[in-house]
């Protein structure tokens, strides 16, 4: 078990979300990252859609109440196991399955609290199931460890470790980090693929959007990243939009991105709400939906169109490169299992 | 042009119908561009991981008559999927059929299912769906609410507002029988259409705080029911006396309400 000493950040237990309830008004939720979500699962031999925690902008400290293996992913994670007695600060390799003995104290910074990170826990967080998932859905109010953010004093309980880990993991302890995905820092170039509708406008925005980096706000979350757009022009081409009648709620998910009113644009991210009246007037591509969450608020951000065969190819470069880690940790654990011939 | 493919259930009917004269071209699928129109609806991918069909040039005073047709493709598709509403698909799966106003999105994982074949289903179900059968449909619910005092702050200055007396104004909003419109902004969140236009009021100027749940509230053109507290900025002019809760997860259905349902207010006593 596991015991939140303090948490700075935006800590939730996340997996890859609760999908098929949107006509309810339930919204997906699930991990930012969720390819550094499956990876710090992958390392620890648990399922990659199993339920770990999510730490956004800031710091945790928790305290291992019992011993355990944990694993930690993320461009700007800077995880390590505390000094206790003579035993000296030990830092903690990307993605590689990490023992620590009970009583150890693990803290994990995101560098100048920006980023996001996965502390995943052999056996997978012990929570149950809402709606057929165990994502926290913090505007609603349930999943996770009940509904909210982790603070002081909570409590975590891994799943018991099954067989194959129990054999695997302690043989894993002095490898380094096993898998790598994908450089430490994302870039800072986001492709858009352009928006449906308003036919007569859309070319405009594209335009405008790509012209010039955007900061990323400071009041950015798990329900959007927020940029201000404030052009002149973009707010003359929405309101023919608006003229033509384009303004119709319709359902919306994460990756739309919408121009509000006060000329702000938001790109929606896992926590969005499941229907919008805003114009969507372009769509985050898959592949780079990660890097709103890992880049630090006050970064600049170029937006950059592309083609839906791009779109497509950068989206499955990524999943084959996680079906490849899948694969590679199977073999692995085939290899070290006690009935291997 | 038949529909192929075994993750839609092929044996169903409506797959196999023949949709030769659609002249479907995948290229009119490419985000970005307008689509493909059919019988009054444009249907357009939209980015990866969506196909949204949108009902084009619907006059104002026909809005509830068109969004009947809305229920009608909802559950057309839902039949066709096998995906009813209480049991979630399959992990990995992933898809969400998403009513809107006048328009429906279907969201899909790109790497399980193909957009081409999400397209001609919804152009196969699009083209079957009679809204004048689903016109008359719909489980009818009638909910207790309570009108102003304590729970209901902005009645008073609503009617001032709409120069009614708020005993009218209650009255009014007692009168009509809502339709379920579609859901969103928070889970159970039942946008109702049918309020009287004379009760229609653009939101507050400055929105609440905090809510609390089970305010019953109108916004523009819409009234509903939060089901649980939140910031917002409607006015609230009542509440529900919940017989049932409106949302509750560990229901085999979530939501009280679902798109299409029918709604009439009583006063409790």
């Amino acid at each position: 078990m596991l015991s939140v000493e303090k948490a700075t950040a935006v800590c939730t237990v996340q997996d890859l979300g609760r999908p098929g309830f949107m006509h309810m008004g339930v919204s997906k939720c699930g991990a930012l990252d969720s390819n550094a979500l499956c990876l710090a699962n992958l390392a620890l031999g648990n399922e990659p859609n199993a339920a770990a925690i999510e730490i956004l902008r800031g710091e945790i400290t928790l305290n291992c109440v019992e011993s355990c293996w944990v694993a930690v992913t993320g461009a700007r994670a800077n995880p390590r196991l505390l000094a206790r007695g003579k035993q000296p600060v030990q830092v903690l390799l990307n993605a590689s399955p990490t023992y620590i003995p009970a009583g150890g104290r693990l803290q994990i910074s995101n560098r100048g609290a920006a980023g996001c990170s996965y502390l995943a826990i052999a056996g997978g967080i012990d929570c149950p199931e809402v709606l057929g998932s165990r994502a926290t859905d913090l505007n609603a109010g349930f999943g996770g460890i009940e509904g909210h953010m982790l603070g002081s004093a909570e409590k975590i309980q891994p799943y018991p470790l099954a067989p194959k880990q129990k054999h695997f993991l302690p043989l894993e302890c002095q490898i380094s980090a096993r898998f790598s995905l994908r450089e430490a820092s994302p870039d800072n170039v986001i492709a858009i693929l352009p928006g449906p509708g308003y036919a007569a406008v859309q070319n405009d925005l594209t335009q405008i959007i790509c012209a010039k980096p955007f900061i990323m706000g400071a009041d950015s979350d798990r329900m959007g990243a927020r940029f201000k757009c404030a052009n002149t022009r973009a707010t003359a081409a929405l309101a023919r939009g608006d003229k033509a009648g384009l303004m119709a709620s319709h359902g919306v998910a994460r990756g739309a991105m919408q121009l509000l009113p006060d000329g702000g644009l938001i790109v929606l991210l896992a926590d969005a709400q499941t229907t919008g009246g805003y114009p969507c007037i372009a769509n985050v591509i898959e592949a780079d939906l990660y890097k709103l969450a890992q880049l630090p608020p006050g970064d600049s951000v170029q937006f950059i169109q592309v083609n839906f065969a791009q779109a497509r190819s950068a989206s499955v470069k990524q999943s084959a490169a996680l079906q490849r880690a899948k694969y590679s940790m199977q073999q692995y654990m085939r290899k070290q299992s006690p009935n291997h011939e | 042009m038949v529909i192929h493919g075994n993750i839609f259930n092929s044996s169903t009917k409506l797959l196999n119908t023949e949709a030769g004269h659609l002249n479907f071209k995948p290229e009119d699928f490419e985000p970005g561009s307008r689509g493909l129109e059919l019988d009054g609806a444009r249907i357009y991918r939209f980015g990866e991981t969506a196909i949204v069909l949108d009902i084009i040039n619907i006059a104002a005073t026909h809005r509830l008559a068109t969004q009947a047709k809305i229920y009608a493709l909802d559950h057309a598709l839902r039949l066709a999927l096998q995906n009813h509403a209480t049991t979630a698909p399959a992990p990995g799966v992933g898809m969400d059929i998403v009513p809107g106003d006048c328009n429906l999105s279907i969201f899909f994982n790109p790497e399980t299912l193909s957009a081409t074949r999400i397209c001609q289903l919804m152009m196969s179900c699009w083209q079957h769906a009679s809204g004048a059968q689903a016109r008359d449909q719909g489980t009818i619910h009638n909910l207790q609410v309570s009108y102003g005092g304590r729970s209901g702050p902005d009645l008073e200055p609503l009617a001032r507002q709409l120069s009614l007396q708020p005993e009218a104004l209650v009255e009014r909003h007692m009168q009509a029988e809502y339709r379920v419109a579609f859901l969103g902004f928070q889970p159970g969140f039942a946008y109702l259409h049918g309020l009287h236009a004379t009760l229609q009021a653009p939101r507050r100027q400055t929105p609440r705080q905090r809510i609390p749940a089970n305010s019953l509230a109108i916004g523009g053109p819409y009234t509903a029911i939060y089901p649980a507290a939140t910031p917002g900025g409607w006015h609230i002019i009542g509440s529900y006396q919940p017989g049932s809760l409106l949302f509750d997860p560990a229901r085999d259905t979530p939501s009280l309400l679902r798109a299409g349902d029918r709604v009439r207010f009583e006063r409790s006593c």
